[in-house]
């Protein structure tokens, strides 16, 4: 177990690598270096910068070095010091915008990935275990529109829902008085109350497309032989289902939640957009919308480190769980 | 010592059409009998062909407005006139716009001194199909003939779903952002589809390290969430560039991360394939490669890729209304569904007008289809099951 | 009820509601079971065994329907009606793996991988014989070591994915025997293992027989097997039973002709046979919408027109012990005609 732990951990090292590799290769993408862009925006709205500043800017980002360069730059700032950059939209260090914003991402999308299994394991059980039943169609019809219906219009339909009935739209985590106050049990609550509405609109595609996959592999496992061994065997029909066929089909399950994250990230960005959340979506948003790309090339590489720790943990998970992993092949 | 008992002439008995009927029948048959599929199938002929020949169908022009019309409810279209009159025709009144003193709220009343027939397969506004083909004929068009000064025909306020705040009419914008929308999944699908053969096909001929090195650049690209990884690459389109190159580079960065998923399926495929007993018993009879391509793989192949197919270009469709909801897509003057709801973002609009909302439907019902299309396509994939 | 009889089926159907129709896959089976004997089932593959042993047990799928009487005569108890009970009664569950149990074909799928042999093998002794759990490891290391598992106390911890085909179907052996069981059901135990190791399991199945004293039905298409095994056969075809008979009558003194042809499509050492194998003509019938008369007349050799393809035949005992169900004997016809008589 502990071997496999390390060589997973291993495997890591070159994929963040190769992750950074393109995180800064986005960052580099838009034509024109940002500080020309930045510039030109300011002179456009009437500012003048000193070119002093521009010069010294351009000597700290090495604009004129190779690309090599200008990564191993990048990169040596994060590991060694956590500077991300500079965020000339917002004329802060990208790691102070990060933290201020990461942390209620990563909140969000843990309430939204519970929302997710707590929903859909049971529908699904429930689905398979009454197959063609009213119930199951019910569960399958609701699955597919799930899967069907983007989180940005389900956002907007709540928000006009919610607008028509009580003239408010449903939008941010935090009432206008708990937005700056340090956190306290009532800050909590509050955000309890706020968080419902987008862990709702951010989970649903994720919990339909995961009602369709637990139906599917309960269905598969039910049909097993060794259901039938268990059944010759007078074990009860209710310890049965659990001890046998549910548990194998969380396997696949649990081997997903890593990669469960990307979907969540994606969905929570044009959420958080939609509904205002402060969350990573709009900051990265607008960064992405003035070019200021060290800001949105930081938040993209910390959402795809985030990424591949979530799918680490579900391999030691799922390896965990599941013996033909743990105890290799020896017969 | 096993028994055995097999026929030597092997014909089986009448109702064993089953066993002899070719891989393909069976397919079809099997997806016959999923209705839902057979009907999502038609609809989305429909919207395709609806899509191909929007000009025709749609009443009002890409960059038409109507002015005196602006933010205009659904028409209402009638039988029967203001005195009791049926006709078999049916019509539209025109409609006026009033303020309410008290609010200030515009709102439209009817003035039914003007009625406007309704005629299918005539002329209207002018157009150019594909932007080349000189046309007029719509499908249907509210006029009345030889109504205008000039002797012209005098086009009446026929909006089926409403207008939006410029005074388009949004049927005929529905149907122009459908030609982006539905193609742009199908193109993306399609260059995800090449991408993923050739690239899942090198993987899993080649296996060893470039199997690996391939597989694990799919995680990679797997762990951007595909969002925001969009909106970086598509930030990255230049401003002012022309509408048709604003489409081909979003195609590609949608195909950026579409292939991925493809060509893993391709290379698991592939590889299960390869090592199949009737494979290797075609082998083992003398079947050249071509045959063995041709009468084995490609059927065992091509109906779980196109399964594949159905069930990403929704996705392909999803996403590209989400990146043009952000402004980030498609850019007008071009519409696609996605920048027909970038016009629906504000509350306060919708809740005043809530038929901004009516693309969601076109998006939802589309993206349904093909869901049940490809569900059924999966169902008849596996036609021994 | 005799109290050599251990088990009796009565007319026993069993029939499945399809899209396509009423499949019958048992229709009317009925033969009883002796204390400590083995009883063998045969027949091609669909003609209905297996489905009449899962029947037994009420295990058959969901859209399947089972009528006929099942009667289990335990030692020194009332029979019961298998065949009344609810399929999802205590009643039911109780009989499942203490009075009868049952041993499958693939030993590769019928463990959970999840859990440990032990943890699986423990199971049926704690839902039947102590809820204690060390006693119940106890007895489970015990039934390893007696269906000839080395290192029982060590492997009753390791997975299912950890041993071979073979051992797995020992397992099976000895989770099947944990609760002294009466009645062991065999369906195809030894059809998916390497010949030499089916011999091992067989002989260990024997062995056993003597130690346990239950009762065996065997179910198998391997006529070989049958030879090895049984005491009494009998053979299905499409969800009838033709042929009832103790194994030496069966092998030497064949009366259904579909028996018959089973046994000449057999190699046999020493006899050069001309030419071909002999095989049967035809496949086996979908048993869906059935016509009336022999379900086996169509690839029958000795049809009698008129009658065979007519009138479903009944069951006559053609010999001591010798049931047989065809019109070639006279007692048969002799059973048909009281049966239509009785009727006018």
């Amino acid at each position: 177990m502990l071997q496999f732990i390390a060589k997973r951990f291993l495997i890591m090292i070159p994929t963040i690598l190769v992750i950074s590799f393109l995180a800064f290769w986005i960052i580099q993408l838009p034509p024109g270096d940002f500080l020309t862009s930045y510039v030109a925006q300011l002179e456009e709205m009437g500012d003048t910068i000193d070119p002093q500043v521009i010069e010294n800017l351009r000597e700290e980002y090495g604009l004129d070095d190779p690309f090599l360069v200008q990564y191993w730059k990048w990169i040596s700032g994060i590991v060694f010091r956590g500077d991300f950059g500079y965020s000339f939209e917002n004329n802060m260090r990208v790691s102070m915008l990060i933290n201020e914003r990461l942390y209620l991402t990563i909140i969000v999308s843990l309430f939204t990935m519970v929302f997710t299994y707590a929903v859909a394991i049971p529908i699904g059980i429930y689905s398979a275990t009454h197959q063609y039943s009213i119930g199951d169609y019910t569960a399958t019809f609701f699955g597919f529109v799930g899967m069907a219906t983007p989180n940005f219009l389900l956002a907007l339909v709540l928000m006009y829902v919610a607008f028509v009935w009580t003239g408010n739209s449903l939008v941010g985590l935090f009432s206008p008085e708990y937005i700056d106050a340090p956190w306290s049990w009532g800050k909590f609550v509050d955000m309890m109350k706020h968080i419902l509405v987008p862990v709702v609109v951010i989970g649903t595609a994720g919990t339909a497309g995961l009602l369709r996959v637990m139906r599917g592999q309960l269905l598969d496992e039910l049909r097993k032989q060794y259901v039938i061994t268990a059944r010759a065997k007078g074990v009860g029909e209710r310890t049965l289902l659990w001890k046998y066929p549910v548990r194998a089909s969380l396997n696949p399950i649990v081997s997903t939640i890593g990669w469960s994250l990307t979907g969540i990230f994606s969905g929570s960005t044009i959420t958080a957009i939609v509904l205002n959340l402060p969350t990573q979506g709009p900051v990265m948003y607008n960064a992405l919308k003035s070019q200021d790309m060290y800001l949105a090339g930081g938040f993209l590489f910390i959402l795809a480190i985030l990424t591949v720790v979530g799918t680490l943990i579900s391999d030691i998970l799922l390896a965990w769980l599941d013996p033909r992993i743990r105890v290799g092949k020896e017969a | 010592m096993a028994l055995r008992v097999l026929s030597p002439h092997g014909r089986p008995s009448l109702e064993d059409s089953y066993y002899m009927a070719s891989q393909w029948q069976l397919m079809r048959a099997k997806f016959r009998k999923h209705k839902l599929a057979r009907f999502s199938l038609v609809l989305l002929g429909v919207f395709y062909f609806v899509a191909i020949f929007s000009e025709f169908f749609a009443t009002q022009g890409l960059t038409s407005y109507a002015a005196e019309y602006t933010n205009a409810p659904p028409s209402k279209v009638r039988f029967r006139d203001a005195e009791g009159n049926f006709h078999w025709r049916p019509f539209v009144y025109e409609v006026e716009k009033q303020r309410d003193p008290e609010t200030l709220r515009k709102y439209y009343v009817e003035n039914p001194d003007i009625r406007y027939p309704i005629y299918f397969f005539t002329s209207g506004e002018a157009y150019r199909m594909w932007g080349f083909i000189p046309g007029n004929v719509h499908l249907f068009t509210a006029k009345i003939k030889g109504g205008a000064e000039d002797g012209s025909d005098l086009l009446g306020p026929l909006f089926p779903i409403g207008t939006d705040l410029l005074g388009r009419d949004i049927y005929s914008r529905i149907i122009h952002g459908a030609r982006i929308s539905l193609s742009i999944g199908f193109v993306g699908v399609i260059i995800s589809l090449v991408l993923g053969i050739i690239i899942g096909g090198i993987s899993g001929y080649f296996g060893g390290w470039i199997d690996n090195a391939i597989q694990r650049l799919i995680e990679i690209l797997r762990s951007f969430p595909s969002i925001p990884l969009w909106l970086a690459l598509s930030a990255a389109i230049p401003p002012n560039i022309p509408p048709l190159r604003v489409y081909f580079f979003i195609t590609i960065i949608l195909s950026f991360l579409g292939w991925t998923g493809l060509a893993r399926k391709v290379r698991s495929k592939f590889i299960a394939l390869r090592e199949e007993d009737y494979v290797m018993a075609a082998k083992v009879a003398g079947c050249s490669d071509f045959r063995i391509i041709r009468t084995h793989l490609v059927p065992g192949f091509f109906s779980y890729l196109i399964v594949d197919v159905s069930l990403s270009i929704p996705r392909m469709i999803l996403s590209e209304t989400s990146l043009s909801f952000l402004g980030l897509g498609i850019r007008s003057p071009i519409t696609s569904w996605g920048v027909l709801l970038q016009e629906a973002q504000s509350v306060q609009n919708v809740a005043l007008y809530p038929w901004l909302l009516t693309p969601v439907f076109a998006v939802i019902i589309t993206v349904l289809a093909f869901n049940f299309l490809g569900d059924g396509l999966r169902d008849a994939a596996d036609p021994y099951t | 009820m005799n109290d050599d009889v251990v088990l009796e089926l009565r007319d026993v159907k069993v029939h499945f509601s399809t899209d396509e129709g009423t499949v019958k896959a048992v229709d009317g089976v009925s033969f009883s079971m002796t204390r400590g004997k083995t009883m063998g089932l045969v027949g091609e593959s669909g003609c209905g065994k297996s489905v009449t042993s899962q029947a037994i047990l009420r295990l058959v799928p969901a859209n399947g329907k089972i009528s006929g009487a099942i009667l289990l005569n335990r030692d020194g108890q009332e029979p019961v009606d298998i065949g009344a009970l609810d399929n999802h009664s205590q009643d039911i569950r109780d009989i499942r793996g203490k009075d009868i149990s049952m041993i499958f074909q693939e030993p590769m799928t019928s463990f959970s991988p999840l859990y440990t042999m032990g943890n699986q093998l423990m199971e049926t002794i704690l839902l039947h014989q102590t809820p204690d759990k060390s006693a119940a490891r106890t007895q489970a290391v015990e039934m390893l070591r007696k269906v000839g598992i080395a290192d029982p106390a060590r492997r009753i911890d390791e997975y299912p994915h950890e041993f071979s085909g073979g051992m797995r179907q020992r397992v099976m052996i000895a989770m099947a025997l944990s609760c002294s069981p009466e009645i062991l059901i065999a369906d195809e135990p030894t059809t998916a293992l390497d010949v030499t190791i089916q011999a091992q399991v067989l002989e260990l199945m024997q062995e056993l027989q003597k130690d346990f004293g239950m009762s065996i039905l065997f179910i198998t298409h391997d006529l070989g097997v049958v030879a090895e095994m049984c005491d009494e056969v009998c053979v299905m075809y499409l969800g009838k039973i033709v042929e009832k008979a103790p194994v030496e009558e069966i092998f030497h003194n064949p009366r259904h002709p579909y028996t018959q042809g089973l046994l000449e499509s057999i190699p046999k050492i020493g006899h050069k046979t001309e030419g071909d194998l002999k095989s049967i003509e035809g496949v086996v019938p979908v048993p869906i919408n059935l016509k009336p008369g022999c379900g086996f007349c169509d690839r029958c050799e000795h049809k009698i027109e008129g009658l065979c393809d007519t009138y479903n035949v009944p069951t006559a005992e053609v010999a001591p012990g010798h049931w047989a169900r065809c019109f070639l004997y006279p007692e048969v016809v002799e059973a048909h005609n009281k049966a239509v008589g009785g009727e006018e």
